[in-house]
């Protein structure tokens, strides 16, 4: 009985911190653009084969290189394609390129960062030994030398893209897991015999779980650009998938004379990226309210 | 400090072993013969089979690994490309100097802007002044740098004609590069600036500072920015890896024959002895900046100074 209230307890503290955090993230006007600008982006990424004006394979070489228009409002490429559609189902690539290259990354730096810092000692030692390695490759460096490894194509950029994240969670996640562990409550649930998978569950990873949001959601933004300029060297997706970098880099032989083959792609990857970065600052400040006073 | 320093060089070695082993295990599982494509579609098996032997593509992982760092710790070769025959490491020399010039050009860049927008920001906190500083970031974090060069060469090559195109010449060819790749960290350094000099300037250090009537320059300058220096001497450091691997995109766009470049070619054309290298020389040159970062903390931070010489004294005592 005790214990069942309890529960009813705590979980009502967890919704009032939430609701505060909504509550801050709210007022942040600049974050709320940027999560509204996400929400539209992903509507768009699902529901592109039904509201893109055009078929984004369609080629009419009567329209080759048309500028902007009213019928094409951000004109058509090499082969007469429609790049308005183009850019939204591009959309498809880069946000789920960033958003999955960035999770896998997280879950692995998760595992890896929550073994250092909970057992830390020998374990750890060598673990942060072979973090310092990757780290020391610049991770744009990095992410070129698995992709071309690999290959191009989705999978395979995906890999080469998450690697290069896992230090940072893993850091991150080891340094606040460090701060946590010898705190009384863990020191408690050690006592009552509660498994390490559980203390690492149940305890350490919510409460460290605020750094790991920002960093996700900066994250996000940050792979999409990688993702962008893999793409646009060369690796990464490759054409005749519609990709941002890769439309960019299809479009950079004529930019003298059809900037705007270039223009438009380039925008889409900023705004998105831009979003992000506004939504990480917002959820930043509205997490640790400490920061921003 | 001479101690500290020599320690922090031995610690190298094994990071300069484990990139090397890193970049050659990545490479190992590149797709793609290069004994065949050495020799063209015209090759025979037979000539191919001689090719990989000969080129020693045939032994397995650990003798090629070992082989491999006798040759790069011990005699010091960088190998040869297996397409041009000639030395890589001459090709990495020739080329190093257009990738160098274009990222610690840029690190200058980030330091002399970012740092001062930073300290802008962070003194005007939620005025006019921070707010502009603070979108101009917020973009420079998010524009790809490559799209920004693309649309600086429209504007000022194409349509303007102020400035070249692309390629190498004087320092002309290098304004629009530089200032493309160095955006991002510009902005990256204003963020953290004006994060650190926050947190400083509300300490009590500051407040007594300020009570005892020095000048708002002097409370800045002697008492808050030393001590908000160290994360945003984390973030130069950190900014020099984005700019050596924002280069490579870059020498891309601009057709500048730098590493990046020579990299990206040889990718295309499978010649690994080129992009290990590469990587290696780009990782080990970002592993000594990170290591004079180390040693300028301990300059401008006296705790880690006194540590270490704390340390020594210790050992000097015991000895004795």
């Amino acid at each position: 009985m005790r214990h069942k209230e309890l529960t009813v307890e705590t979980r009502i503290k967890k919704e009032g911190q939430l609701t505060q955090v909504m509550h801050r993230l709210r007022k942040n006007k600049l974050a709320m653009a940027g999560l509204y600008i996400i929400l539209i982006l992903i509507i768009v990424a699902i529901l592109s084969p039904f509201i893109a004006p055009y078929d984004y394979t369609k080629m009419d070489m009567s329209l080759k290189y048309a500028k902007p228009s009213l019928k094409h409002i951000f004109g058509c490429d090499d082969l007469g394609r429609d790049i308005f559609s183009r850019l939204m189902y591009g959309s498809r690539a880069s946000l789920s390129l960033g958003i999955i290259a960035t999770l896998v990354s997280t879950f692995i730096g998760i595992i890896i960062g929550s073994v250092a810092g909970y057992y830390g000692g020998k374990i750890d030692n060598v673990i942060m030994r072979l973090l310092d390695v990757i780290q020391a490759i610049p991770g744009m460096l990095l992410s070129i030398a698995i992709s071309a490894a690999l290959g191009s194509g989705f999978i395979n950029t995906i890999i080469a893209l998450a690697i290069g994240g896992v230090p940072m969670t893993v850091r991150l996640l080891r340094g606040s897991i460090m701060t946590i562990r010898n705190q009384e409550y863990i020191e408690a649930a050690e006592k009552i015999n509660a498994t390490k998978l559980r203390i690492i569950s149940r305890h350490i990873l919510p409460n460290s779980i605020a750094p790991l949001i920002v960093s996700v959601t900066m994250g996000i933004g940050n792979t999409i650009l990688m993702a962008a300029s893999l793409s646009y060297i060369g690796l990464g997706i490759q054409p005749p998938t519609p990709e941002w970098g890769a439309m960019l880099s299809a479009g950079k032989p004529v930019i003298e004379k059809y900037p705007h083959l270039c223009i438009f792609p380039g925008l889409c990857i900023m705004v998105v990226v831009l979003a992000f970065n506004m939504l990480g600052d917002g959820l930043r400040d509205a997490l640790d309210p400490k920061l921003k006073n | 400090m001479a101690r500290y320093i020599l320690k922090r060089l031995l610690l190298m070695i094994p990071v300069m072993l484990g990139i090397a082993i890193l970049i050659f295990t990545i490479m190992y599982f590149c797709p793609g013969d290069p004994a065949a494509l050495m020799l063209g579609a015209g090759a025979t098996q037979v000539e191919i089979a001689q090719k990989r032997i000969e080129l020693g593509l045939d032994q397995p992982y650990f003798i090629r690994l070992l082989q491999y760092l006798k040759q790069v710790f011990i005699d010091l070769d960088l190998g040869d490309s297996y397409f041009y025959g000639t030395s890589v490491a001459a090709g990495i020399m020739s080329r190093m100097r257009y990738t160098l010039l274009i990222a610690l050009s840029s690190m200058g860049l980030q330091i002399l802007i970012g740092m001062p927008l930073g300290i802008v920001a962070a003194t005007h906190r939620n005025g006019l002044a921070d707010r502009i500083c603070m979108m101009i970031a917020l973009l420079g974090v998010s524009i790809p740098g490559f799209w920004l060069a693309l649309m600086m060469v429209v504007l000022f090559s194409v349509k303007l004609g102020w400035l070249p195109l692309y390629g190498v010449g004087g320092i002309q060819y290098f304004i629009l590069p530089v200032i493309a790749n160095s955006f991002a960290g510009i902005a990256t350094q204003a963020r953290q600036t004006r994060s650190s000099m926050l947190e400083v300037i509300r300490s009590d250090y500051v407040a007594t500072a300020r009570a005892k009537g020095l000048s708002e320059r002097e409370v800045l300058f002697k008492h808050a920015l030393p001590n908000a220096l160290i994360p945003i001497i984390t973030i130069v450091g950190n900014g020099m890896g984005m700019m050596l691997g924002g280069a490579v995109v870059i020498e891309n766009v601009f057709s500048i024959p730098g590493i990046g470049s020579y990299m990206m070619s040889a990718i295309n054309g499978r010649d690994y002895p080129i992009v290990l290298s590469g990587v290696l020389v780009l990782g080990v040159t970002f592993s000594f900046i990170m290591l004079l970062v180390d040693i300028i903390y301990a300059f401008v931070d006296p705790r880690i100074k006194a540590n270490y010489e704390r340390k020594a004294i210790r050992r000097k005592k015991s000895a004795a």
